[in-house]
């Protein structure tokens, strides 16, 4: 092991890689921040690059804008409720009510703190036991897949707060988006209406920048006058009391976890990795009603989760050739374009790109710690610009960032059409988070169902009777029957104490 | 503005004039200065895939030869289609070149679906850019480990054994059908979207076979993951040198090959096609291209337009016919 870290060591401290390791995640942290603009679109536009590059460092600038657009994505949603990746949409519901808070300072120093926690459990999980993991993560069948995207669910329909029928009714309008497209298991167009640009889907950006990010600009349209601006941002200002510290441990270390575990299968990914950490957050807190109104924890774990996830998520890639996420594509592309074709080999064929790599990780997690921690102070001031001056920006960001992702004006239309319907939604109290979460969840879940259904020959209960399925099968039967119970017993607490006279509650 | 009309109609007269004399000089300056601006290659899948790869490289090559970036576009979705959708109605005066793949020049359209364009009467083809086979890979702890053995089993056991796809409709599937009609055996087919999720169902044991692109499977069966049963391509690939071709192993004649042309919209001028003709064959044949093609198992091909558009339409009749035995088409 200190032998790799050390042939690691000799690979990412050369001048060359430091200075691309850097270039990577400034990059990565501005185009995250950039609501619209994704770690994606940067990666595929600066991939021709790697033509000139040695693949090495190709590699370690193209992962640097990956994991440093995760650090990056919830600025945005914090600053101005609109996520700047898919990913970083959940922070939105904490984050951006601690703003309005005056504590906009304490959640971007709690998220850069969290994603560099992390970012490291990510990174120590890929160096202690990446092709244990990657093992592991074969072993899950279709059915396993499908079990597990229906624990996400089951967690997730009673996260936000609000009205629980709201919630499920968002969830079940993201699994029918979800549904448009090419039905993998028959090769069938469902609700494409003939448009070509239909047949692979609605494209997530388009929608969570719709939905989150128009929607947004829309109802801010009314209330710009009356926007408050704060005159002075003291340092004090922006650390987080012991008491908020206190609060992050375990989310931090739960977020991690999450993380880390749903980044190393391939597909899952960071924005589910996000949703189920702040959802789990929101089952193990006591009092929920914090959660929506600017709870600390709700913004470490997503942010500590997205982070580790963006890093595991190169276990697959790296360790077995199977990338999980287009992203993870794109980097393999860098090395099939010098000839290098990624498998099960690569880690001892060319120990000097896996360790190199690994070893910039922490590099790179580090630079983006000293990076993040002073800007948050200039990101505060965002603030205090007018809005009539950042809105059009964002637009503009929005529309240029959509259509980046394949090109697409079309997307872009979708995305303005997303975002009249979520300014709608926003007006009559329903939240987009359930919805997204939904449309992420559905079709991996459809298409896990219908295959382990195919394996299994039509035979439900194999289901059942495989002990991995089952065993998460019941975790979200308990799930499930606790948050029941768990709302009923609230329910009826709150009716007695309904009837003490006040004061006496 | 009581002549306004007139003054708009004069205006649109010497505009046209002007435009007719521009178009005019444009044209005869294609012959000897094509290009004299950027080209766009439109790749009709996200970047960093095995279709891109390709793209790029000859990309960057033909930017040497022509004078001129060449520059990559993804335009992905449904198939490869939107992207050469995008290539057939763009101007046909070779600033526009498209990638097409097996799917968006045959398969889809044999599928009888639309795919917004009519591949002979609104594209050209320049030429192939070279062919990749698929190999047939079993998980590592199936019994059989011949194309013979497993025909023999499935024969016995029908619809037992599983092999998972790429995707309804790809060439995987496709010619894993045919295979199966040829050898009268019987198999559940599980599509996958892409070629790695399948990959990943293979090495956990989930799924009994998968067809990969060969360089993908060739480094999981040097992994030990997966076993190779047979490749498709018509002669041995060099990748997997000890692995049969499938019309080895008792079906003569038999190709499953993918592939990609060079296209662009009809009526491009005969001469800048010639030109493009020329860069791609140039590319073809330069070491770089040959040592990148040599390593991803790509096989490179030399072939003229008129070559490469009746390659086109022998590919088309054998899928075509395929497609029609197997009886899904819509």
């Amino acid at each position: 092991m200190l032998e790799n870290i050390l042939v690691g060591a000799a690979t990412a401290f050369t001048f060359q890689n430091l200075i691309y390791c850097f270039f990577g995640v400034f990059v990565g942290t501005f185009i995250g921040v950039l609501p619209g603009l994704g770690s994606l679109a940067a990666i595929s536009m600066l991939l021709p690059i790697s033509f000139y590059l040695d693949p090495t460092t190709a590699l370690i600038m193209l992962a640097g804008i990956y994991y440093g657009g995760e650090y990056g994505g919830s600025i945005a949603s914090i600053l101005l409720n609109i996520p700047g990746t898919p990913s970083a949409a959940i922070t939105c519901l904490d984050g951006s009510p601690m703003a309005r808070q005056g504590r906009a300072g304490v959640a971007l120093f709690i998220t850069a703190i969290a994603s560099f926690v992390g970012g490291s459990v990510g990174v120590v999980a890929l160096m202690g036991f990446g092709p244990a993991i990657a093992r592991i993560g074969l072993s899950f069948g279709p059915g396993d897949y499908f079990a597990l995207m229906l624990l996400g669910l089951v967690a997730a329909v009673t996260v936000g707060g609000g009205s629980v029928v709201k919630g499920l009714l968002m969830v079940v309008l993201g699994l029918l988006l979800g549904t448009v497209g090419t039905d993998v298991t028959s090769g069938e167009f469902r609700y494409t209406f003939g448009y070509l640009e239909l047949r692979d889907g609605v494209s997530l950006v388009a929608l969570a920048m719709g939905i989150f990010g128009i929607a947004e600009v829309i109802s801010s349209i009314k209330d710009a006058g009356q926007r408050k601006i704060r005159e002075k941002v003291t340092m004090r200002s922006m650390l987080p009391t012991r008491a908020d510290m206190a609060r992050t441990v375990g989310p931090m270390a739960r977020g991690s976890s999450i993380g880390g575990f749903l980044g190393a299968l391939p597909g899952a990914g960071t924005v589910i990795a996000a949703f189920l950490a702040y959802a789990t957050e929101f089952r193990l807190a006591r009092d929920k009603s914090r959660f929506g109104n600017g709870a600390v924890e709700g913004v470490a774990a997503p942010e500590a989760a997205n982070n580790a996830a963006a890093q595991t998520a190169f276990i697959p890639t790296l360790t077995i050739g199977i990338p999980g996420s287009p992203t993870m594509s794109i980097m393999l592309g860098a090395l099939m374009i010098h000839g290098i074709t990624p498998g099960p080999l690569l880690v001892s064929e060319h120990p000097t790109i896996f360790w190199g790599l690994i070893v910039s990780f922490w590099i790179g997690n580090l630079f983006l710690l000293v990076l993040n921690i002073p800007l948050i102070g200039i990101w505060v001031r965002v603030l205090q610009f007018p809005y009539k001056y950042v809105y059009p920006v964002v637009i503009a960001l929005i529309c240029i960032g959509v259509f980046s992702m394949r090109n697409s004006v079309f997307d872009v239309g979708l995305a303005v059409i997303f975002g009249t319907f979520g300014y709608l939604m926003q007006q009559v109290g329903y939240s987009a988070a359930p919805l997204i979460l939904g449309f992420v969840l559905g079709p991996m879940l459809e298409e896990n169902l219908r295959r382990a259904m195919l394996l299994a020959r039509g035979d439900a209960t194999r289901l059942i009777s495989d002990p991995l399925t089952g065993s998460i099968l019941a975790m979200s039967l308990l799930l499930l029957v606790w948050a029941v119970f768990g709302g009923l017993l609230n329910l009826m607490r709150t009716r007695a104490r309904a009837k003490l006279p006040p004061g006496e509650a | 503005m009581s002549n306004g009309t007139w003054n708009v109609t004069r205006r649109a007269l010497i505009a046209t004039a002007a435009g007719g004399i521009a178009l005019c000089s444009a044209g005869m300056a294609f012959a000897q200065d094509y290009p004299t601006k950027p080209v766009t290659l439109v790749v009709g899948f996200p970047p960093g895939g095995s279709t891109d790869i390709v793209g790029r490289i000859i990309a960057d090559n033909m930017s040497r030869t022509l004078g001129q970036p060449v520059i990559v576009e993804n335009r992905p979705g449904a198939s490869g289609t939107v992207g050469i959708a995008h290539v057939a109605n763009s101007a046909p005066d070779g600033y526009t070149l498209g990638v097409s793949g097996l799917g968006a020049s045959i398969l889809v359209s044999a599928m009888g679906r639309d795919t917004g364009y009519d591949m002979d009467s609104q594209l050209d083809v320049i030429g192939v850019m070279g062919t990749l086979g698929l190999v047939i890979a079993a998980r590592k702890d199936l019994e059989q480990n011949t194309l013979d053995e497993l025909f023999a089993y499935a024969k016995e056991h029908p619809g037992e054994v599983s092999f998972g796809t790429s995707g309804v409709g790809t060439p995987g599937h496709l010619g894993m059908e045919y295979l199966l009609t040829l050898a009268d055996a019987e198999m559940l087919h599980i599509p996958y979207q892409g070629s790695t999720p399948q990959m990943n169902d293979a090495l956990g044991g989930h799924v009994d076979l998968v067809l990969l692109p060969t360089p993908e499977g060739a480094e999981q069966v040097r992994g030990g993951g997966l076993k190779a049963l047979a490749v498709t391509s018509p002669e041995r690939d060099t990748l997997l040198p000890d692995v049969p071709t499938v019309s080895e192993s008792g079906f003569e004649g038999y190709t499953a090959v993918l592939w990609n042309l060079l296209v662009t919209a009809d009526g491009t001028p005969a001469d800048v096609q010639a030109k493009l003709s020329e860069a791609l064959n140039a590319a073809m044949e330069s070491e770089e291209v040959r040592k990148i093609y040599a390593e991803r198992g790509l096989a490179p091909t030399l072939t003229t337009p008129e070559e490469a558009t009746a390659f086109l339409a022998s590919e088309r009749e054998k899928w075509a016919s395929v497609i029609t035995d197997l009886g899904i088409s819509e």
